[in-house]
This record gives C-alpha cells, sequence and structure tokens, in this order.
C-alpha cells in the first residue's frame, strides 16, 4: 500500500460520509487521475475486509463490505426505505444509463418523468450534474449503490448488456 | 409515475380538534403507456406484436376513459394511443404509408426496450436493501436491533397536557422590580450589638443559624460584623472548610 493509498483511506474513514475526487484532489495536491488509480489500488487492497470502497463517477465512500453484509443485516432494522416501482424504474434507466438526461429517461421509460427525479433526488439516491448551458444529468448515488448492496455500478446485474446496448443508445440520441 | 385513482368515498378525514384519520387512497401503479400495455400483454398473455398490440388497444383506451390520469404524464398516454389507433386503422385500411410503418416499429421497438429496464427494476427491487452496505456511524445512536418507530407516535392528549404543564412550571417567576424602595437593614453597628448581646448568655454560635432567614444584604453584613470582632479578637471562628458551618466562639 502506497502513502497515497494510506492517505486516501485515512482521509475517507474520517470524513465518515462520500468525499468527491476533487475534494481529495485537493487535499492530497495530486491530480484526479492519480486519485482514481489510488482509489482502485485501495479497493483492492480491502478485499476480504469488513469494509470496502463505494465509488461513483464523482465519489468515493469507505462502508461496510459486501461480505459482511449479511452478517450485519441481522442488527439493522428491516423493511422501511422503499422505493416505490416508478421510483425503481427511473433509478435503473439511471444506474445504466447515467449520467444521463431527463430526455432521455423520459424517452425510455415513455413517459414524464420530472416529479420521480425530483423524488430520487430528494432521497439522495440520484446525483444532478449541473453544465452551464446544458441539460442536467443525473446518475446513480453511492448512497443507492449501498442500497442495492455493491460497491460501484459496473456490479449491476446484466450491467454490460444494458448499459451498452446501442439498441438503447439508438432510442435515446434519435430525439436529441 | 403513478395514476392515482382516488377513490374519494373510502377517504375518511376528521380534522376535528387534534384527531384525524390518515386519507386511504386506492393506487393502481401504472407508471406510464408503456408500462400499462406491457401489463396488459402480460394479463392477456400474448406478445407485444403489431397484431398484438391492435387487439390491446381497446383496452388501452377504456384504461385512459376509466382513471383520472395525472395531468403532468396524460400526453404521452395520448401518444401511444394515437400510434394504436393508426395500426388498429391500417389493418383496417391497408395502406403502404412508410411513415406511419416507422411511427408503428417505432413504437415495437421502444417497448421491447422499455421492457428491459422494467424487468431489472424488478430485479434491483428484491435486491433493494437486502443486504445494504453500511456508511460509517450506522449504528451510532445505539440503533442496534431496534427499530426506528414509524408513523404517528403514540400521544395521548393527557401526555401533552402533562407537558405543558411541566413546562409551565419551569417557567422562572416573574423577576422582582430592581427599582423599587428597600427597607434599609440593620447597620453593623446594630449587627455587632445582637452578636455581643447573644454571646453574653451563650458561649458559642453557629453563625449559619443566626442568619437564616435574613435578607443577603443582612447576611453579608453580619459576616462582615463576625470577621470584625475576630480581628478585635473579642471571638475565635472556626470552620473546617469552605461553606461548611461558621462556629463564632467567645473567648
Amino acid at each position: 500500500m502506497t502513502s497515497l493509498t494510506q492517505h486516501i483511506e485515512a482521509l475517507l474513514f474520517t470524513a465518515g460520509e462520500a468525499v468527491t475526487f476533487s475534494d481529495l484532489s485537493q487535499l492530497l495536491n495530486v491530480p484526479e487521475e492519480q486519485i482514481k488509480k489510488a482509489l482502485e489500488e485501495l479497493s483492492a487492497e480491502l478485499q476480504h475486509h469488513g469494509l470496502a470502497l463505494v465509488t461513483t463517477n464523482t465519489h468515493a465512500q469507505l462502508v461496510t463490505s459486501q461480505e459482511v453484509a449479511e452478517f450485519l443485516a441481522q442488527f439493522a432494522e428491516e423493511g422501511g426505505n422503499e422505493l416505490s416501482k416508478a421510483a425503481m424504474e427511473t433509478l435503473s434507466v439511471i444506474a445504466y444509463k447515467g449520467p444521463i438526461s431527463r430526455y432521455d429517461i423520459d424517452s425510455i421509460r415513455g413517459v414524464d418523468s420530472r416529479r420521480m427525479i425530483r423524488q430520487l433526488l430528494l432521497r439522495g439516491l440520484l446525483r444532478q450534474i449541473r453544465t452551464s448551458g446544458k441539460a442536467s444529468l443525473y446518475d446513480i448515488s453511492e448512497d443507492a449503490l449501498m442500497h442495492l448492496g455493491i460497491t460501484k455500478k459496473e456490479e449491476l446485474p446484466e450491467f454490460e448488456n444494458l448499459s451498452r446496448s446501442e439498441d438503447i443508445d439508438r432510442l435515446v440520441t434519435q430525439e436529441k | 409515475m403513478y395514476l392515482f385513482a382516488l377513490d374519494v368515498s373510502t377517504i375518511t378525514w376528521y380534522a376535528l380538534g387534534m384527531q384525524f384519520a390518515l386519507p386511504e387512497v386506492k393506487i393502481e401503479q401504472y407508471e406510464g403507456p408503456y408500462d400499462l400495455l406491457v401489463e396488459l400483454a402480460k394479463k392477456e398473455q400474448i406478445s407485444l406484436s403489431e397484431i398484438n398490440l391492435k387487439n390491446l388497444t381497446d383496452s388501452f383506451l377504456q384504461y385512459i376513459k376509466e382513471h383520472e390520469i395525472d395531468t403532468e404524464i396524460i400526453g404521452s398516454f395520448l401518444v401511444v394511443a394515437s400510434t394504436l389507433l393508426l395500426i388498429k386503422v391500417r389493418q383496417m385500411v391497408p395502406s403502404q404509408k412508410t411513415e406511419e410503418e416507422e411511427e408503428i416499429s417505432d413504437l415495437q421497438y421502444r417497448l421491447s426496450q422499455y421492457e428491459k429496464f422494467r424487468a431489472i427494476a424488478e430485479v434491483l427491487h428484491a435486491r433493494w436493501n437486502a443486504k445494504p452496505l453500511l456508511p460509517a456511524h450506522y449504528f451510532a445512536e445505539g440503533e442496534f436491533q431496534e427499530r426506528a418507530e414509524t408513523g404517528m407516535p403514540n400521544i395521548t392528549s393527557e401526555q401533552i397536557a402533562g407537558a405543558l404543564q411541566h413546562l409551565i412550571n419551569r417557567i422562572p417567576p416573574a423577576p422582582q422590580p430592581s427599582a423599587h424602595l428597600v427597607q434599609r437593614g440593620r447597620s453593623m453597628k446594630d449587627i455587632l450589638a445582637l452578636f455581643q448581646d447573644r454571646l453574653a448568655t451563650a458561649k458559642k454560635l453557629i453563625f449559619q443559624d443566626t442568619v437564616r432567614g435574613s435578607t443577603r444584604q443582612e447576611q453579608a453584613v453580619s459576616f462582615l460584623a463576625v470577621l470584625e470582632m475576630a480581628r478585635k479578637n473579642s471571638v475565635r471562628l472556626e470552620q473546617d472548610g469552605a461553606f461548611s458551618t461558621l462556629t463564632v466562639h467567645k473567648i
């Protein structure tokens, strides 16, 4: 383990919540590319540990690992925090196709998704990426990944199939 | 997106005082026209081919007619309805228009793509919170195996009244006006005389007993008087520690 990965691990532990790559980059005075690399290294180091690293395109967070999830579930309260069918459908589209605009989400679901997006944002399950002059893009948050018991979206079932599907890309780009 | 089929007769709402029952809402969940079509096809146990879509047109239109669809999403239902009608018309009056052809195949294509996400959403729904990864401090407040209270806490109006009474009791009394005439306390001379009188009959006095019930000012003056007597060697003071019993011995 390099000192950079150690320092990232320590920062993430003390933060206790998700930290952006750019914050890590600033705190450690290291370019973001190197941060991402070190995060991958840390993630590999943590294999078979009780802790794991959850990462999205922008954030990293130290959480309990999949291996202890079942063990911990006995202490955690069950149920609650359920998502409606519509919300889950919207979240699924975003999880596989994100970062994605509302327009494209609507296009796949065939229906206006504004209210669902608002709901998911309020529950911290989405991240909104704003770029001036462009429509906001939405992506799944680390919180949502944690609820699903995975550390990155590539672990979603059939991720390759659904995220890279040219069929779906045809669908979302033809109306742009 | 929900379509709320709200049955007003099932709503019970007693806004009487603080008691009310939450309304019962009957919800039929169709997230959108695609969802409705997929569901209709499921019920009929058919695939979503063009021929089958035609057969679903009636039930689709019936659904729109019978349910109050949210204005935010009604448009998307109408778009699909028009395409379904187009399919129906085309089968009755065959035409070769490629534009229509495109519209119909586009709907079929969209439905097939939508079905993939609809299916995966069900998979994710089953995984949701099944084996969650937990953040730091998840159990920080001793939440191990303790279920959080959900919904309205079980509070009676008596408890609220009791809490209010408790709060009222804790309100400090109104301050005494600071600018008014107070009776002037006894002077140092008076108090010195008083102590000397008492010590004429007793060998020792407990200071705290002599000032019990007097005003703060008088207590202070008495204390000064005792110190004064000690300075003049007419008494000896004895105290074990700060704020403990102060005994005044006659010498």
